[in-house]
């Protein structure tokens, strides 16, 4: 049995512990906000935190995720409010057909915790998220804008 | 009269308490669940319902795959009612057939004469609704006018609409306090809709509609959804190239737990000389995404690889080779003659450009859900158009009529032409019936690459020749193609005194629409050529093209969606493009600036693009600038997104896209080996900007790609000298750099 939350609930798991943490996310806990791109963590579609930090759940076996704290798109907003980088994407209309973008915020979230202040460099060299539609001029100027935004918070 | 007279196909009603106006159609009649539409009469089509709330729903067919139709759509219907665009929203509806006369009984449904457009793709749907979601808006609030009319005792043209009332004075009227008395209204005439100089909502800069949903990571995808006691299914599809399955062995995915049946999918079509819609293989059916995986992973299959299992790069190679030697060449145009111009011609240049399989690696993979019982299909689908997931179905089902299906098209992980195939969901279907339950039929991404409807991969062989001036006097281009799709008619062609377009064709893998088919291609290799004669002449290339379209003046383009080219507007493009990128000016040294225009379904392109390549080869993208005349611009932000996106598509195909094959099979199955760009590879600096214009529009998904490919390669010639004649770009500049 596995034992871990997700969005600050607690689940267990009796499944097979092979099965990757996106498809008991998306199967099973039916929070279907973290996508399936390729299952070989190359695109980041999958992208959710795991102890706070990004990681892409198609290539993390359920036996991997005893005891952590899960967050997924759906837990990324807080007490009602959007998530900084949540606030950046639609001020910036940076989604197109959409699909990759939970897997863009998620990792965007956790890219500005080491990257308080990135560069374009910083960006370049660490977000390698794939988005089919190629939002990648107003992903750039959402990311600076969230980055801003967090400065503000704290 | 004709136009009121075509009125008499609309039905207005005030049901449930709201204002109505639609085009009757049949095909949810039966099979659509009553629960989503039980404000409405069931028998609705096209709709736009104005409730007593003030609510306004459109119901249309159009799905969004990323363009940004469920935006524009409701901008315009909101443009001629004169309410805030944000309180118009869309229902996504089925089908809309209407019953007509003839073999099948059903036709696509009308609207004041003219059909509904029900897909998304051919950069059409913006063009076909334009006027009429304008007219259904125009003839809603010329009801509700008339409607205050009455109930104030004055006159229509002392009344105005504003912002969802109707004004007299001081006096305003909701327009859902008039829904009743607007359906019974008789109008005296046909509403005449605003002119462009009136527009308040249309050409204003509106956000993604779908934007919160979409950051919020809401089910409003095909494969986020589910239906009631649903299976999942995963099937193992024959990898060679037109082979089947010869035999198998489920014994270990049957004990795989969790995995309920194991199902053959027959190709569809049976005969291997046609392209498949369904290709042959094995369905394994369990109760989750992971157990059918592992079940298909336990399956032992052996296959009929003999079709092609000689094909391998170097094979196709070489059969590009014999086209382009003696392949039986037809001749698609032909003016002037170009045998005796080349001969007399001052310079010559002989040249060939290669592109490769492009696949269209939708960001959702292909899905559909399933549900086929006795009597009724229940379909759930990521698909382009609502007709075709239909019209396929009753191929593969020919017991069920059309009220017998209900066809639910979600927002689309992205398309770009592929989801215009209906196989997913069709598989679905095989897999619901053999196994009586909800069936979902996921493709894995090695699923998808491998058995695409791949962008054609192609060879343009060139002759051109310039006379004592520089002129292009004579060219033949000659485009060999593993699909049989062509645009040698396409700029420059109608600008050359002497042209032959001829083209050679030979299927191998199989083939669909990606984003601009053909143009897609013929853009890269006649900019390139246009690119290579303005050197050869010792002119400036901007300057060149904006010569050649003042010389020619307008052209005829018997292209789709378009039948001429306007020189005034290529040129005022052009001029957009690069005056944003800074044409002219000093550059660092190992920078270039490369140009290129095309029009791409009746939508005029241009782009300019600075790159920079070092000693050893690296390149980098500097700046895109990005300049589009599509007419009318309904979204100026989703217009300027889909240059954005459009352009960097063509740079990520350009610089790593590229389907290999080995042994009767493709070899390029994941993100590791068929590699598309990340933000790393896009430009830090962008200029999109739409032409303003009244032009009745055209859609916006597919024109900038056609450019973008073009302007990028000639930028890398003008900066390092290396003609990039062979796509991908991939390691060519390291390679050429190096000696």
């Amino acid at each position: 049995m596995v034992k871990f939350t997700v969005n600050g609930i607690s689940h267990t798991f009796n499944g097979d512990e092979d099965m990757p943490l996106l498809w008991y996310l998306r199967d099973e806990a039916r929070l279907t906000g973290t996508k399936f791109g390729c299952g070989i963590a190359q695109c980041g579609a999958c992208t959710v935190h795991i102890g706070g930090m990004a990681q892409r759940s198609c290539s993390v076996p359920m036996a991997a995720v005893e005891g952590e704290n899960i967050i997924t798109i759906e837990g990324l907003e807080h007490s009602d409010r959007l998530h900084a980088v949540q606030r950046a994407w639609l001020e910036e209309d940076v989604a197109q057909c959409g699909f990759c973008q939970s897997g863009q915020i998620m990792a965007i979230a956790s890219f500005l915790k080491d990257f308080p202040n990135p560069s374009d460099k910083d960006i370049d060299e660490n977000h390698t998220n794939l988005c089919r539609c190629a939002t990648y001029v107003r992903m750039r100027a959402a990311i600076h804008k969230a980055a801003a935004y967090l400065q503000e918070e704290i | 009269m004709e136009n009121f007279n075509r009125r008499r196909f609309l039905k207005v009603s005030a049901a449930a308490g709201a204002l109505v106006i639609s085009a009757p159609a049949i095909s949810f009649a039966q099979g659509m669940s009553k629960e989503r539409y039980r404000n409405l009469d069931t028998n609705l089509g096209f709709y736009l319902k104005i409730d007593g709330n003030n609510k306004i729903t459109i119901g249309y067919s159009v799905p969004d795959d990323g363009t940004g139709v469920s935006t524009a759509l409701p901008m315009l219907v909101a443009e001629e009612l004169d309410v805030d665009f944000k309180t118009v929203h869309v229902e996504k509806l089925p089908p809309l057939y209407k019953k007509a006369e003839g073999e099948n009984g059903y036709e696509d449904q009308t609207y004041k004469g003219q059909p509904i457009h029900q897909s998304t793709g051919g950069s059409q749907a913006i063009r076909r609704s334009y006027i009429m979601l304008r007219q259904a808006g125009a003839e809603a609030r010329a009801r509700l006018v008339m409607a205050a009319a009455q109930k104030l005792g004055v006159s229509e043209s002392d009344l105005s609409t504003e912002n969802g009332f109707v004004v007299h004075g001081s006096n305003r009227l909701s327009y859902g306090s008039l829904v009743d008395a607007a359906a019974k209204v008789t109008l005296n005439s046909e509403p005449k809709l605003k002119d462009y100089a009136d527009y308040k909502i249309i050409g204003t800069d509106q956000p993604q509609k779908a934007a919160l949903d979409i950051a919020l990571g809401k089910p409003i995808y095909c494969m986020d959804m589910e239906l009631p006691g649903m299976l999942n299914a995963v099937i193992a599809r024959c990898p060679y190239i037109d082979g089947v399955v010869k035999s198998y062995d489920d014994t270990k995915a049957l004990k795989v737990p969790g995995v309920r049946k194991v199902v053959r999918i027959h190709r569809i079509p049976e005969d291997r000389s046609q392209q498949k819609i369904i290709s042959d293989g094995v369905a394994v059916i369990a109760d989750n995404h992971w157990a059918a995986l592992k079940g298909r992973d336990a399956l032992e299959i052996e296959w009929d690889d003999s079709k092609w299992a000689h094909a391998d790069d170097a094979w196709l190679n070489s059969e590009f080779d014999r086209m382009v030697k003696n392949g039986k060449r037809e001749i698609k145009i032909e003016h002037g003659d170009f045998d005796a111009a080349y001969a007399k011609a001052d310079k010559k240049l002989e040249v060939a450009y290669e592109q490769p399989y492009w696949a269209h690696a939708t960001m959702e993979t292909p899905c559909g859900i399933a549900d086929v019982t006795k009597d009724k299909i229940t379909v759930i689908a990521g698909n382009q158009t609502a007709v075709r997931v239909m019209n396929d179905l009753m191929q593969v089902f020919p017991g069920y009529r059309h009220d017998q299906f209900d066809v639910t098209l979600m927002r689309l992980g992205s398309g770009f032409g592929r989801k215009f195939i209906v196989d997913a969901v069709t598989e679905a279907a095989l897999c619901s019936k053999a196994v009586g339950k909800p069936v979902k039929v996921i493709w894995t991404r090695e699923d998808d690459l491998e058995q695409d409807f791949y962008n054609p991969k192609g060879r343009h062989v060139f002759r051109g020749g310039l006379d004592k001036n520089g002129k292009i006097i004579a060219a033949n281009y000659l485009h060999c193609s593993t699909d049989n799709d062509f645009a040698t008619h396409a700029f420059p062609a109608h600008n050359i005194p002497n042209y032959r377009g001829e083209v050679v064709h030979k299927q191998v893998l199989p083939s669909g629409p990606w984003r601009g088919p053909t143009e897609n291609v013929a853009g890269y290799a006649m900019q390139s050529f246009v690119d290579e004669m303005a050197h050869l002449a010792g002119q400036d290339p901007l300057e060149y093209r904006i010569n050649m379209f003042r010389e020619t003046g307008d052209t005829p383009h018997p292209g789709f969606s378009s039948d001429f080219i306007r020189a005034d507007r290529f040129i005022n493009i052009l001029q957009i493009a690069a005056k944003n990128a800074g044409w002219g000016k000093k550059l660092p040294k190992g920078h270039g600036m490369g140009v290129a225009s095309f029009m791409t379904f009746g939508g005029y392109a241009a782009a300019v693009v600075e790159v920079k390549v070092d000693d050893d080869g690296t390149l980098t993208i500097i700046k895109a600038s990005g300049a589009c005349d599509p007419g009318v611009v309904i979204n100026p932000l989703g217009c300027k997104g889909q240059i954005e996106g459009g352009t960097l598509d063509g740079f990520s195909a350009a610089l790593g896209q590229e389907i290999k094959i080995d042994g009767g099979r493709v070899i390029t199955n994941n993100f590791d080996t068929y590699h598309m760009a990340r933000i790393a590879q896009a430009p830090t600096q962008f200029d999109a900007e739409v032409a303003k214009n009244n032009i009745e529009p055209r859609g916006m998904g597919e024109m900038a790609l056609p450019a973008a490919i073009p302007a990028l390669c000639n930028a890398i010639y003008a900066a390092c000298g290396v003609r990039i004649r062979k796509l991908p770009i991939a390691d060519q500049l390291k390679t050429a750099m190096r000696s």
